[in-house]
Order: structure tokens, then C-alpha cells, then sequence
């Protein structure tokens, strides 16, 4: 078996006993790269000659020390929208394409702490903003499973690198299901935090108010492990939260008799593909044979958080984005003969078309005439369904519910239709809107061998409940491997 | 119902500081008329006196001692800009 293949645990235990060295390890990775990212399109830059030096240093502190960190000598990469020092951070946009950042993403700077390499940077949709990663300048992500599908979005590569170990793990955010979808899609764990559980600082923004850096992995343990290191509070973030640190990783596995899981009708409605619903709640009984109570329940305004999510979400982006003026940084117009032809121009040729059309609709969103009628009345609906949300949490410990109503579809097959794209994130989104945190965990396959996921949501801060479920599946449907 | 039309359209760009080209102007007022009709049906629903919330966290101002934490980074900034000069961002001219 390649070693590139292995989790982060096992990866871990053959660097301290000296299985392998850190700087070996990382030449297997790019060997492996080399071969499979021309098909699969999940780096857009790669760090070889930086991460050998990493590795090498990784190494030195192994052999001379004796108290090294867990992740020492990991290799794992990050999606392109998480700033790395003197590191190119595009965001896949011609916008930033040959932006260096000055500063390091706060979780940049924690991984690099804990001894772990980085092997480059991922591919994604433009800005964060889509669910296939084919709104890209560098071309979408293939899925790894079969190259003809998407392989999800916005963190596309991030999904796809980890499936097709290409990385021990990777960094990915999520807005309104980009890190859980293309997990789903690729068939690996991916999980979004609580609100204000891991810095954004670093983080290109979006929708401010919605998006958290995640982690796409290859288990649920492993995914435990990297919590551990990202969490924290950020004086550098003021949305970020003060709380005593968590063991995320410690207890996985033991018994869940007499958790309460909640299955929401409307996440189980008419647009839920057959055979994904199937796979889905043949998942759910066997939660029941391991001692779950399952019980049907209602967010009766959840059906309307796709509506408020993507009212709100271009709002933010129309906000975010017009600090792009070709004049500090990113794109400029050469030939731009005033200051308003200038950022004109600079950001038409700078902004792909989905970009554009989301700062359009949230332009139109917050227009004086609009303003009242629709941000306002999403912002309230957002009240609602995190109320709803929170009555239910009285009740029972966890959501359950389908990642995307679909498996991983054709490549260029919802390109020109951007409303049928836009609500393939009716199950995703809800979480992002109520700040909660949810995980996508694979549980089987479709006739097309394309891997399904489960998500499960839970109350703010359940993160170590919401992986010990996790395990849970895991146990019952085992790793997906491409073979 | 068309709530976003041509006009619309070359309007909310004018305002975002982008140009949609005279040729595209009517395919992106149908995509976002369609969105928008879409995304619109919440106006429909009934949400009472609810507060709108703008954000899950009750959001408030973090201030720190006003002490000097970084360096001058003046040259590392200025590596990003495609135009500049003598130490400065450069624009077209602003004021005749």
C-alpha cells in the first residue's frame, strides 16, 4: 500500500518509529502528485522545493528531540483562499493571481507550529462562491472517484486532494456547505466548525458572517487530531470565541446508547435522489442498532434558508469584494484613464462571471429600494431558523440529514443554470445561517460508484459529540479507498 | 414577474464599479431575474415581529492596548501594487 494512502495517525506512528523520514515521506508526495494532479486539478501551486526544506527541518527536531509535536512532519495542504506568507494566494481568481500575501491565516501559523509541511495550494471556485470548483482560472477539480463528475465546491481540491492522497489532510472553508459537500462528492470526512471556534484571520472573505475554516480528511480521528491544533482564540479575529481548550480526538468510538438524533422532514423532501436517501437512512438504522434514538422532527422555515442564505451571502460578498480596486493589490487596468475607469475596469477583467453575478445580486439585495424588503426580511428569517434550531437542541443532540440531495454531478452539467447549481445547497446551508457545527461523513456509494455522505449537525461547541457519532458510521461503513 | 430587467441590471453594476457589456447585459437580467424570483419567494413568508440578525455571535467591538505590535512593512505592502513609485501606491489623477 502507498504510504501516501495512510491517515494521519498511521502516518504519525511511522514517523516516530522511524519507519520512514519526513523528507522521504514528502518525495513520495509529490511522486504522487505528479502522476495524478494533471487529471485531478487539485493544486494550483506546489510548494516542493519549500516543503523538502520544511520536511528536512521536521525531521532534525524528530531526531533531536523528545518532546515533538503529534503533527510533526505531516505533509497536508490548504485551500488558496487561507493566506500563506510569500506563498501565492489566488482565491483561483485572475484577481488575486499573483498575490503574496504579507501575512500568514492564523491556522497557517498553528499547523507550521505543529511541525506539519505544506505541499502547496488548492484549487476552488473563484471566492469561495459555488459548489462545483468549476468557476476557476485555473480549470475545475475532477473528482478522483471518476474524472468525468465535479468534485464539489467551493473547497473542491481540498476534497479531492485528500481522496486521492495527495495530502494527509487539508484546510478547506465553508459558507453554506463547502467544506461537507465536496467531501460528500469525493467520499472523505469534512467538517465545519461552530461560528468563531477556529480564526478567520487569514482567511480571504466572502460572507463574513457564515463562513469557518474546516478540515477535510481521511477519518474521523484524524479530524480530531488537526481540531486540536486549529481551535483557539485569535485576538487577531473579533469574532473569535474564548473557551477552554478541547481534546476533540480523546474518546472516539465510545457508546452513543440513548443519543437523540432528529431527522427533519423538510431535509428529506422530494429533491432527495432515490438511491442517496436510501443509503442515507440505511446509515440511520444503523445508528439505531448502536443504540441511537431516531425520531422524526420539523424546522418548518428551513425550506426558506436557501432563500435567506444566498440573499445574505451575496450581500456580504458584494460588501467584501469592493476592496478590490486594482490599486493596493490584485488586478490592475493598464490602460485605465481615470480613477473610476480604473476600478472599473480593473475588477470586470478581475472578476469571473459567477463572481460578478454574486456581487450583482448583492448589490440588487442592498440597493436602497431592496434593502428593507429583502436583507432585512433574510436577516430575520435567520433568526427564526436558528430558533428553530435551538428548540429542537432542547430536545435531541443531533440533526441528521443528507450533505446534497445528490452524488457528484457532470462536469459543465449545471454551468449555465446558476439557480439549479445554487440549490443543490439546500441541506448545507441552514448550518452556516445558525453558526453550528456540522460534519459530512462518508457512508456508501451510488449505482455510478460515486460516494454519498451523511451530515450530522449539532449544537454550538458539539463538535467531540458530532465526531464520536462520526466514528460511529465510520465503524459501520468503513473508509471509502479508491482503488 | 420581472423584477430584474435590462435596465435594472446596467444600474446595480454601475453602482458594484463593474461593466457588463452591452451583448451580455440581457443574459445575466434573465439569470438574475430568475434568482432573484427565486430567492424573492421569502418575502412570502410570514416572520412577525422578529429582529433581523444580522449575525449568530453578539458581535461586539474588541479593542486592545493601544500599543505598537507590528513593524513597518511598508516595502512588503507596496510588493503587491503593479503600479507604484518613490515608495507609493500610484493612481490616475483624482484632483485636476
Amino acid at each position: 500500500m502507498s504510504i501516501c494512502k495512510k491517515t494521519v495517525t498511521e502516518t504519525a506512528e511511522l514517523l516516530r518509529t522511524r519507519k520512514i523520514s519526513a523528507d522521504e515521506l514528502v518525495k513520495e508526495y509529490f511522486d504522487e502528485i505528479k502522476k495524478k494532479n494533471p487529471d485531478i486539478n487539485a493544486y494550483v501551486t506546489i510548494c516542493e522545493d519549500e516543503a523538502i526544506k520544511a520536511a528536512e527541518a521536521a525531521q532534525k527536531i524528530m531526531d533531536s528531540n523528545n518532546d515533538v509535536p503529534y503533527l510533526c512532519g505531516i505533509p497536508m495542504t490548504l485551500k488558496d483562499n487561507i493566506c500563506t506568507k510569500n506563498i501565492k494566494t489566488t482565491c483561483a481568481s485572475k484577481m488575486l493571481e499573483d498575490f503574496l500575501p504579507p501575512y500568514s491565516a492564523t491556522v497557517y501559523k498553528k499547523l507550521l507550529d505543529s511541525g506539519t509541511v505544506l505541499l502547496g495550494k488548492l484549487n476552488m471556485d473563484e471566492f469561495a462562491m459555488g459548489n462545483s470548483s468549476e468557476h476557476s482560472i485555473f480549470g475545475a477539480v475532477h473528482n478522483p472517484w471518476n474524472t468525468a463528475f465535479v468534485a464539489g465546491g467551493s473547497s473542491g481540491g481540498s476534497a479531492a486532494s485528500v481522496a486521492s492522497n495527495l495530502a494527509a489532510f487539508a484546510l478547506g472553508s465553508d459558507t453554506g456547505g463547502g467544506i461537507r459537500q465536496p467531501a460528500s462528492f469525493c467520499g472523505v470526512v469534512g467538517l465545519k466548525p461552530t461560528y468563531g471556534l477556529v480564526s478567520r484571520y487569514g482567511l480571504i472573505a466572502f460572507a463574513s458572517s457564515l463562513e469557518q475554516i474546516g478540515i477535510i480528511s481521511k477519518d474521523i480521528t484524524d479530524c480530531g487530531i488537526i481540531m486540536n491544533v486549529i481551535t483557539g482564540h485569535d485576538p487577531m479575529d473579533s469574532t473569535s470565541i474564548k473557551r477552554p481548550a478541547e481534546d476533540y480526538s480523546e474518546g472516539l468510538g465510545k457508546n452513543i446508547d440513548g443519543i437523540k438524533i432528529a431527522l427533519p422532514k423538510e431535509l428529506f423532501g422530494s429533491e432527495l435522489e432515490k438511491e442517496v436517501g436510501n443509503v442515507i437512512n440505511d446509515t440511520l438504522k444503523r445508528l439505531e442498532s448502536r443504540g441511537a434514538v431516531l425520531s422524526d422532527c420539523s424546522l418548518p422555515t428551513i425550506e426558506n434558508a436557501i432563500h435567506a442564505y444566498y440573499i445574505i451571502s451575496s450581500s456580504e460578498a458584494s460588501s467584501n469584494l469592493a476592496r478590490y480596486d486594482g490599486i493596493r493589490y490584485g488586478h490592475r487596468n493598464e490602460r485605465a484613464e481615470n480613477i473610476s475607469d480604473l476600478y472599473r475596469k480593473s475588477r470586470t477583467e478581475g472578476f469571473g462571471q459567477e463572481t460578478k453575478r454574486r456581487i450583482l445580486l448583492g448589490t440588487y439585495a442592498l440597493s436602497a429600494e431592496h434593502q428593507d424588503e429583502l436583507y432585512k426580511k433574510a436577516l430575520k428569517v435567520r433568526n427564526i431558523i436558528t430558533r428553530e434550531f435551538r428548540n429542537a437542541f432542547d430536545e435531541y443532540d443531533i440533526i441528521a440529514a443528507p450533505v446534497s440531495p445528490v452524488t457528484a454531478f457532470k462536469l459543465q452539467e449545471n454551468l449555465n443554470n446558476p439557480l439549479k447549481m445554487y440549490l443543490k445547497d439546500v441541506y448545507t446551508v441552514a448550518a452556516n445561517l445558525a453558526g453550528l457545527p456540522a460534519v459530512s461523513i462518508p457512508c456508501g456509494k451510488d449505482k455510478k460508484g460515486l460516494p454519498i455522505g451523511i451530515q450530522l449537525i449539532g449544537k454550538p461547541f458539539s463538535e467531540k459529540l458530532l465526531l464520536n457519532v462520526g466514528k460511529q458510521i465510520e465503524m459501520e461503513a468503513g473508509r471509502l479507498e479508491i482503488i | 414577474m420581472t423584477v430584474v430587467d435590462v435596465k435594472t441590471v446596467r444600474k446595480i453594476a454601475d453602482m458594484a464599479a463593474v461593466f457588463i457589456e452591452e451583448k451580455d447585459l440581457e443574459a445575466y437580467a434573465a439569470q438574475l431575474n430568475t434568482i432573484m424570483e427565486h430567492m424573492g419567494k421569502i418575502m412570502d413568508l410570514d416572520t412577525g415581529d422578529q429582529e433581523p440578525m444580522e449575525h449568530i455571535l453578539p458581535v461586539k467591538n474588541v479593542f486592545r492596548d493601544d500599543e505598537v505590535t507590528n513593524k513597518n512593512i511598508k516595502d512588503e505592502l507596496l510588493k503587491n501594487a503593479s503600479v507604484k513609485e518613490d515608495g507609493y501606491f500610484k493612481v490616475p489623477t483624482v484632483v485636476e
